[in-house]
């Protein structure tokens, strides 16, 4: 399986890398987990069919958290049925975006669009298609 | 970093691992990989289950009769730990029954000759 990190990502996990080691601990334990397991991952680590995208089918989420932390972790990422591919977009705490948003909503308002952009610019790019894996 | 392809005009990159280029210590590289295999093995329990069906340990509590931390306690045990009735009384929980096979060993060799 091809595995693909955007730069949006990679920037998150590595801030992530820098700050709380638990945290990050967790995090790459969720993804490798997922990686692993691709489409046969499940709760409460693994939920896909985010209904928010325009790529609803193949995009999922990856919840971390630690026990007692304030951060919720989101990672989001599209990963075709066909499991020829794991792209990981974006990477926040999803209650990051205040007190007012305790659903954690406000997150996802604007981090689903963002990963569906990065997403539709991976297909656009012909880079999976390049490594003979077309979804 | 040991990428194979990267596109700059891009933002994304194709790596061989998802911690490509993070500097990990042994202790992270260790208990990294001890909770991959923990949540590996998770997945097939029944907290997996319950998860999948979003039903809560509150609502399996009530159903069973016990406390959530009975529950809790519960999952936490190996399956070959728990007790067959209360295993079953989980499993009702959910909406599933469980069933037992049982298989004399001797047709077993029988049919792998």
């Amino acid at each position: 399986m091809l595995i693909i990190r955007s730069q949006e990502f990679t920037s998150s996990l590595h801030r992530l890398h820098s700050g709380d080691g638990n945290l990050f601990v967790e995090v790459a334990a969720d993804i490798r987990y997922l990686l692993r397991r691709r489409r046969s991952a499940c709760l409460p680590q693994v939920r896909f069919g985010l209904s928010q995208s325009r790529y609803s089918s193949v995009m999922g989420e990856v919840r971390s958290h630690v026990h007692g932390d304030t951060e919720f972790i989101r990672t989001l990422f599209a990963l075709p049925i066909d499991e020829s591919v794991c792209a990981l977009l974006v990477m926040g705490d999803k209650n990051a975006t205040g007190e007012n948003d305790r659903t954690g909503n406000a997150w996802y308002d604007q981090a689903v669009p963002l990963a569906d952009m990065i997403w539709g610019r991976i297909l656009d790019s012909g880079v999976i298609r390049a490594q003979g894996r077309d979804t | 970093m040991n990428s194979i392809e990267t596109d700059s005009s891009t933002d994304f990159t194709v790596v061989n691992d998802v911690l490509e280029g993070i500097d990990l210590s042994n202790e992270q590289r260790l208990r990294i990989g001890n909770r991959t295999t923990e949540l590996l093995d998770l997945d097939r329990s029944i907290v997996a289950l319950r998860s999948a069906l979003e039903i809560s340990q509150m609502d399996v509590a009530e159903a069973m009769g016990v406390s959530s931390s009975s529950v809790s306690q519960l999952e936490s045990r190996p399956l070959g730990n728990i007790k067959i009735g209360t295993l079953s009384r989980y499993l009702t929980s959910l909406g599933y029954r469980l069933k037992l096979s049982v298989t004399r060993t001797t047709d077993e060799l029988a049919a792998k000759a």
